[in-house]
């Protein structure tokens, strides 16, 4: 870890106020993103990535991280205002956000969950910058096989927390391998699968199969559910919590970030599990473990602390390995591909003037964060408020625009709203999407050193078990795989 | 009580087709690389395992094994869904003769008519406010060319 580095990447993020501005945009923008229901962090990255392709990598990149962050805790103000998280990972925050908000407390819930953002965001942010490059010196190591079996390993992971059916996961992993087939094959040149359609040659372009799993399939579930209901509008009250508050969950806070960095940094593991998780441990450390679930502002503060730590800890995998910590990370490997940029242990090598900026950036994000958070809270609040039936159209453009954006072309709009067609269809029949999208982005990786570690050992398949480090993987998957089966067995027998 | 699961008989039955479908479509590109491990290589394996595992599908959903669905679609909210996606394709077509402010704001009018948003003060200043806002945002600071009133079709 060069600091020399880091402050450089600090003053390309923070003397250019260009960058500094895409920062705010992007954690205003995450901020009101997350706070929709109907709408994900995921969603947001995914719908804007195209959007960035026309600006400078860095400038693109921090406007991401500011989504990424700022979604992840927007989700907590409709959370903790009508009962609904705007993102999987504010699941946790409910429990005692809203019986706070019903307390007449909401002011105070919002806040700490604020501010524990903002102590959850900074430690996953400083481990991401100070780890990173330990492990990708590791990376460095890896030859094919590693490669190749880590693609697997990172498949599996997600796979495992994907939905109620692990043999549907894998079908959908599967399907999306198949997918990266289409196009020119990246070793010997020939086209595969475009049936003369010059549109297919390059393979399905990331970005419209991104909107279509994600932002079309969730439009069109949205006009599916949509009822005739008035909304009611929400009340903040008592902004401010009491200096005791803060100062007494502070150690929670601190824990709970670490807690959700470390988890995060698991592949397959997201914002979501991570918070859950860190919940669990403050309810069971807690003197008084039965206030959980009636309005205890510590279950918010630790719900919220591993959620935002968990940003920081998904990107250490995505940028040390190329294996993303969680369907966002993914999302935002395939931004820093479209840039030019290939993730993985050669980035620390060949890329950190790209890296560091991007260490300072997720820093400088979290300090935005906390700003725009506390200023903002009742106008955001608002936001829950808007009528579905005028916000829905709106994200649908959103999503024509999206797809038609990377490449200025119809037919790339066409393939998002097929496959988002497909997608809504999936979802219902229990087959989940995120393996599709992970695969999307590991398939070339995984095909192309499968075959490199076949010529390698001219054809002997053996070489996936004879070098450690690809066992290991291998071993690990084969552990989550069996672990997973037992657990969606119980499920369904349950 | 075990009940078949009908979508998991149709969809697996779609899946081994399609497994055989890519297995024998990628046979064509055998001989085509300059090693034994060319572009056939990864397809027709991934075939075999999707054929395997879709045929284990297919088992558990003839005998009642395999995992219902825990919601159900709303039919009359699926052909509402159907028909917003009618609705883009118009768009996608006139954009193309109309240019992208025009049609937008057509577009994002109709749908929230179709919808039944009730206010035609709100539809109205919704669709050209955001029309104008994305069309100034995209052509002058995101630097995408949008389409013109030019009546002609790319693809």
């Amino acid at each position: 870890m060069d600091l020399s580095l880091l402050i450089q990447g600090f003053s390309v993020v923070l003397l250019n106020p260009v960058n500094f501005l895409f920062i705010l945009i992007g954690v205003t923008s995450g901020i009101i993103v997350g706070a929709l229901p109907g709408l994900t962090a995921t969603m947001g990255v995914a719908l804007l990535v195209p959007f960035t392709f026309n600006l400078p990598p860095i400038q693109g990149l921090v406007m991401l991280l500011g989504i990424f962050s700022g979604g992840i805790y927007g989700g907590s103000i409709s959370a903790i205002l009508i009962r609904t998280p705007g993102t999987p990972a504010a699941a946790a925050t409910l429990l005692d956000g809203f019986p706070l908000s019903q307390q007449g407390k909401a002011g105070q819930a919002l806040w700490m969950a604020t501010f524990a953002s903002f102590v959850g965001g900074v430690i996953g942010a400083l481990v991401m910058t100070f780890l990173s490059p330990q492990i990708a010196r590791f990376g460095l190591r890896f030859g094919p096989p590693e490669f190749f079996s880590l693609a697997i390993f990172g498949l599996m992971m997600i796979i495992s927390i994907s939905g109620r059916s692990l043999l549907k996961g894998i079908i959908s992993a599967l399907i999306g391998l198949l997918i990266t087939t289409i196009g020119l094959d990246p070793i010997s040149g020939v086209a595969r699968f475009t049936f003369g359609n010059q549109n297919l040659l390059g393979g399905l372009e990331f970005i419209p199969v991104l909107v279509g799993l994600f932002g079309f399939a969730q439009v069109f579930r949205n006009i599916e559910k949509m009822k005739d209901e008035k909304h009611e509008r929400s009340r903040i009250e008592h902004m401010l919590p009491s200096v005791k508050d803060v100062t007494s969950n502070l150690f929670t806070m601190v824990k709970s970030g670490l807690i959700g960095t470390f988890v995060g940094s698991v592949p397959g593991c997201g914002c979501d599990i991570a918070a859950f998780i860190a919940y669990g441990e403050a309810k069971r450390s807690s003197k008084f473990p039965e206030r959980f679930g009636k309005g205890e502002i510590r279950g918010v503060a630790a719900a919220e602390a591993a959620n935002n730590g968990a940003t920081g800890g998904a990107m250490i995998p995505m940028l040390t390995l190329g294996v993303p910590g969680d369907a966002v990370t993914a999302v935002l490997l395939g931004a820093l591909t479209i840039h030019g940029y290939q993730p993985g242990p050669l980035l620390f090598r060949d890329h950190l003037d790209i890296v560091y900026p991007i260490f300072a950036g997720q820093i400088a994000t979290q300090a935005v964060m906390v700003v725009v958070g506390l200023l903002g809270a009742r106008l955001f609040a608002r936001l829950i408020d808007i009528d579905p039936k005028v916000l829905t159209p709106v994200i649908f453009f959103l999503c024509i625009v999206g797809s038609y954006s990377m490449r200025f072309s119809f037919f790339d709009v066409g393939l998002a709203i097929g496959i988002g067609i497909i997608a809504y269809f999936m979802e219902y029949y229990e087959y989940t999407v995120s393996p599709i999208l992970l695969a999307l982005i590991l398939g070339p990786m995984a095909e192309q050193n499968f075959r490199r570690s076949l010529m390698m050992s001219e054809g002997d398949a053996t070489i996936f078990f004879t070098r450690p480090i690809a066992l290991a993987f291998i071993i690990l998957t084969l552990v989550i795989g069996v672990s997973s089966y037992f657990r969606t067995r119980k499920v369904q027998e349950g | 009580m075990k009940r078949l699961n009908k979508a998991d008989i149709v969809s697996g039955i779609g899946l081994c087709i399609l497994s055989v479908v890519v297995f024998m479509g990628a046979d064509v590109y055998r001989g085509q690389g300059t090693s034994a491990y060319g572009p056939h290589l990864f397809p027709q394996f991934l075939s075999v395992l999707l054929f395997v595992l879709s045929v284990i599908l297919l088992v558990a959903a003839v005998r009642g094994r395999s995992l219902q669905p825990r919601d159900t679609i709303d039919r009359r909210g699926m052909i509402r869904a159907g028909g917003a996606i009618l609705v883009s394709v118009v768009y996608l077509v006139i954009m193309q003769l109309l240019g992208f402010l025009l049609s937008t704001i057509l577009f994002l009018f109709t749908m929230m008519t179709y919808l039944k948003q009730r206010s035609i003060l709100i539809r109205i200043l919704v669709s050209v406010g955001v029309a104008f806002f994305f069309m100034f945002l995209f052509e002058n600071f995101l630097k995408i060319p949008l389409p013109t009133m030019d009546f002609t079709f790319s693809y």
